[in-house]
């Protein structure tokens, strides 16, 4: 029935518009960019200068006179507290990262399932925590720790963290079990599990892609805190990233540069990498409830 | 025995108990508690040396409102707050229009994509405190990359607009180092506020979208009569988040000036901070960021009842 | 009211053809349904008139403007989606008036207002103005954006399986409704469906699609009597026309209500005798359902269908041979190789 006439149809709308607007495009675009990562990038040539090159006034700050030298990487690494600092962020993300998990669980769950319209309230009230800013709080806590002889030392982090971390994990993993029907669970007790087993066995491992953004946000949560850490810590040995680079790195009124910003971008990186990796899930968490109704 | 034992394990209300109870447990030990305490310390004369209570009425709330640092204080966290939303709200617009841009079905259109995804997201990946520091080298009185390109593009230096001088110090003259604690909370806040932004367009039908085409909307009709009152509610979490992590940071002020020059840079944290933890003053301390804490509450509720409110499907 | 003709129309998206060379013509006035299974490409068609698509190749016109390059502002059409695309956050009449805005037809508040109230009151939605689309039920938010279509008066109108939202009592009813709301306009109207009984009941005439491809074009009855393929055959009725392979190249073709006892052909007709065991019946008031297998020229078996209208209460014994038979004028045959029709003569 159908014959096959080819008129081909032209291109739509003259060329010269159509590669202004790419033009036009791809500059705004990059001019974002360079916005954004300008420190970062800055970062990166700094950390590679030698002083001459640094200091020298009235000179490009992003030209290399001098061979590009790896001394303050090395400075950094073996003669600052820098890995020890690592360290101790490291373990304290990692401990957070458990006690948030402990508590988040079986607090989303409940309140995904189990307690009807009192839990829409509480849900709301995990929101309005999340919203509570530590520096509404750090002055009580601060006397806190200090009674508690916790000063000084990385528990009173792991402590007080998951109070940022477990509201917006809670509120994360709801949606996730929200999106989980029930029947999977009561399919579990038709076969004989009780509620607990049918929890541990089939609702947790579907809300793994949960987890894994409650792993990753909290860690890098950890990492982030600035307050508390600065509040509850002023020995070198017990400094944590966020706080130690700034203030330890900072001598009175002596800055040492290249490591200070070489520092900031060995963390910026691999964190900047984790985050795009994840960007779907963590949006998610801001925007759940936002979109419902 | 198991009889009783089996049907606590299968009574969905204990369940429902047992599983929310540490986590309410910890969040009224480690958020409630301090609050408490918080509002005990601001009507005491709590010191870090001094852990007894003396009851003082609202008398820290007076002597910290009729200190002009004070006011700077208060009247500093606000205006920053507000700029920085607006400013972040507009860019996160027109960064979100672009990066749903439809694109070029090539390969280097999408690796390109993916790198500058990569670094858009960077400032709100990198640890404050450390990308901060990055900012201070950008804004130092002497060695400023900045004022670098503004002398190369002859806007700063002898006979230019800005000049004679060579350096703008950016950090030391009030306006410019507000200015600058602006820039670096919109810097900070534009990437979530997009990615938010983004999460909403993208969940607008496209029906929707033909639609407003059939109809004979143009381009600019479309995204301010459709698409942006769609994402409006959206918008106004990632406005919500964005005023409280404004509204309660200390990282900026901390690294950057301290409060300075004099206390034309200080907020509300900041000056909690240095009354509270480095003078010692629990009990003022306590009081000054107890001022932070009506206002989040009044944003919040406002925030959260417009969104709820506006419609969305 | 304009004719809308369609040249060579091919859409692709990457590898897939979505619409492989349609050549169309339509008439000023005529309700013209596309039917076909999902996947036919009758949506990326219509997509392609309303503009929202750029076919790769042909031409569209409307009237007598070559309207292929152009934006779906400037075609004169309106479209009225499957979801029904009502903005959420408009009122019933803010979304009807949006397009008279949008295109900035009628600067005159008052006189918009007026149109906006017509439109309404020609689906009876006047008292709904106020409301927003999520209080309205499904029927009632068709009614919106049909008024939304009709509005800015345009050219054609294109209608995306509008009724496929419905319950199946309401649709009966939005059916009636919609055929006499066009002809009361005769606003030239292409209407996507998958629902046959919609086609047939709706179609002034019915293209009938398939991979792409238009397989009929022809008025309902027509289509229905004479199915250019069997293709054709197959899809339109419920259920479909039995096909028989009668030899290597010929497949003979009869539907199932033509199918009778012999008793209850018409009388003098001359018919093909059919003997065959039912093996099973089914009873759907208006109509039974006799099922069994008749074996083709090579002996293997093949379901066949017929359909008794209720008037016709002759014993149908299950599992015992019986004599049927088909009127000869109702007998249809195909090329085994195309599926293309050909006369009883080539046989």
């Amino acid at each position: 029935m159908a014959t096959l006439t080819t008129t081909p149809t032209p291109a739509q709308g003259p060329r010269l518009i159509r590669v202004l607007r790419g033009t036009l495009y791809t500059t705004l675009v990059l001019f974002f960019c360079l916005l954004a990562s300008s420190p970062f990038l800055v970062m990166g040539v700094v950390t590679f200068q030698t002083d001459q090159d640094l200091y020298k006034r009235g000179a490009s700050p992003f030209d290399y006179e001098d061979m590009p030298t790896l001394e303050h990487l090395d400075n950094l690494f073996n003669d600052t507290r820098y890995l020890s600092f690592v360290r101790n962020s490291t373990l304290t993300g990692i401990a957070v990262v458990v006690v948030t998990l402990v508590l988040s669980l079986p607090a989303a769950w409940a309140l995904a399932r189990l307690t009807g319209r009192w839990g829409e309230h509480a849900g709301i009230l995990m929101f309005i925590v999340y919203l509570v800013p530590p520096t509404l709080l750090f002055i009580p806590l601060f006397r806190i720790i200090v009674q508690l002889g916790l000063r000084d030392s990385l528990l009173s982090l792991i402590l007080v963290y998951p109070s940022i971390s477990v509201p917006f994990s809670t509120w994360l993993l709801m949606g996730f079990f929200k999106s989980i029907p029930p029947e999977l669970e009561e399919a579990a007790l038709v076969d004989g599990f009780n509620r607990y087993e049918a929890f541990w066995r089939v609702v947790l491992p579907l809300a793994r892609p949960g987890v894994i953004s409650v792993v990753v946000f909290t860690f890098t949560l950890t990492l982030h805190e600035f307050i508390y850490s600065l509040v509850f810590i002023s020995s070198s040995e017990a400094r944590t990233l966020s706080t130690g680079v700034p203030t330890e790195l900072i001598r009175g009124d002596v800055f040492f540069w290249q490591p200070l910003l070489a520092s900031a971008l060995l963390v910026a990186i691999p964190v900047g990498l984790v985050y795009n990796l994840f960007l779907d899930r963590l949006v998610q968490g801001f925007t759940l409830g936002a979109v419902k109704g | 025995m198991n009889a009783i034992m089996s049907r606590w394990l299968d009574d969905s209300r204990l369940m429902g108990i047992v599983f929310l109870a540490p986590a309410t447990l910890y969040i009224v030990l480690l958020v409630g508690l301090p609050f408490i305490t918080a509002l005990l310390f601001s009507v005491s004369t709590a010191t870090v040396g001094d852990a007894s209570f003396n009851y003082v009425g609202l008398r820290n709330f007076a002597h910290v409102w009729q200190t002009p640092a004070f006011r700077d204080a208060l009247v500093n966290t606000f205006s920053f707050t507000v700029v920085a939303q607006i400013i972040t709200i507009v860019l996160a617009n027109i960064l979100a229009q672009l990066l749903t841009a439809p694109l070029p079905p090539r390969r280097s259109a999408r690796i390109g994509m993916w790198i500058a995804r990569m670094l858009l997201i960077l400032p709100w990946a990198t640890p404050l405190s450390l990308s901060v520091v990055g900012w201070l080298w950008m804004f130092d009185s002497k060695y400023s990359p900045i004022d670098y390109i503004l002398r190369e593009m002859a806007l700063l230096g002898p006979d230019t607009v800005w000049g004679p001088a060579n350096n703008l110090i950016w950090l030391g003259k009030p306006l410019l180092a507000k200015a600058s604690i602006i820039f670096v909370h919109v810097w900070r806040m534009t990437p979530l506020a997009t990615v938010i932004l983004m999460a909403g367009l993208s969940s607008i039908p496209t029906d929707l979208l033909d639609q407003a085409e059939v109809d004979g909307s143009r381009y600019l009709r479309t995204l301010f009569q459709v698409k942006l009152p769609l994402v409006m509610p959206i918008m106004l979490i990632s406005l919500l988040f964005g005023f409280i992590f404004t509204f309660g940071d200390l990282t900026v002020v901390y690294i950057l000036t301290r409060g300075g020059p004099i206390t034309h840079t200080l907020t509300l944290p900041m000056y909690s901070f240095l009354v509270g933890i480095d003078g010692g003053n629990l009990a003022q301390g306590a009081a000054v960021s107890l001022f932070i804490f009506p206002v989040l509450l009044l944003v919040a509720v406002v925030l959260l009842r417009t969104a709820s409110r506006a419609e969305i499907r | 009211m304009s004719e809308v003709r369609l040249q060579g129309i091919v859409k692709r998206f990457g590898e897939v053809q979505a619409v492989a060379g349609v050549d169309l013509h339509i008439d000023s006035g005529e309700f013209l349904v596309v039917l076909g299974p999902s996947g036919c490409g009758k949506t990326t068609l219509m997509r392609t008139i309303a503009g929202l698509e750029k076919p790769e190749e042909g031409r569209i016109h409307i009237g007598a403007r070559d309207v292929t390059l152009l934006p779906p502002r400037k075609r004169g059409i309106a479209m009225v989606f499957q979801s029904y695309a009502l903005y959420p956050h408009m009122s019933v009449a803010g979304n009807i008036g949006f397009p008279l805005k949008a295109q900035g037809r009628c600067p005159n508040r008052s006189e918009r207002e007026q149109r906006v109230h017509q439109a309404a009151q020609m689906v009876s939605i006047e008292h709904l103005l106020d409301r927003r689309p999520r209080q309205l039920s499904g029927g009632e938010r068709q009614r919106v954006a049909i008024a939304r279509a009709i509005v800015s008066e345009p050219e054609v109108l294109l209608l995306d399986e509008p009724l496929s939202n419905l319950d199946a009592k309401l649709r009966a009813y939005a059916r009636d409704e919609l055929k006499s709301f066009q002809r009361q306009l005769g606003i030239t109207t292409v209407f996507v469906t998958h629902d046959q009984i919609e086609a047939m009941g709706l179609g002034d005439r019915i293209v009938v699609m398939r991979d792409g491809l238009v397989q009929q074009v022809g008025p309902p009855q027509a289509i229905y009597d004479r199915p250019q393929n069997t293709f054709v055959a197959t899809f339109l009725g419920s259920p479909g026309m039995n096909l028989q392979h009668v030899s290597e190249r010929v497949l003979r073709g009869f539907r199932p209500e033509h199918l009778l006892p012999v008793a209850e052909l018409p009388p003098g007709a001359e018919h093909e005798p059919f003997v065959w065991r039912v093996t099973r019946v089914e009873n759907l008031g208006s109509d039974r359902l006799l099922y069994g297998h008749v074996p083709d020229f090579r002996g293997d078996m093949q379901l066949t269908v017929a359909r008794l209208p209720s008037n016709v209460t002759t014993e149908i014994p299950i599992d015992t041979d019986c004599d049927f038979g088909v009127a000869r004028q109702h007998l249809h045959f195909f090329d085994n190789e195309s599926g293309e029709r050909v006369a009883e003569a080539a046989v």
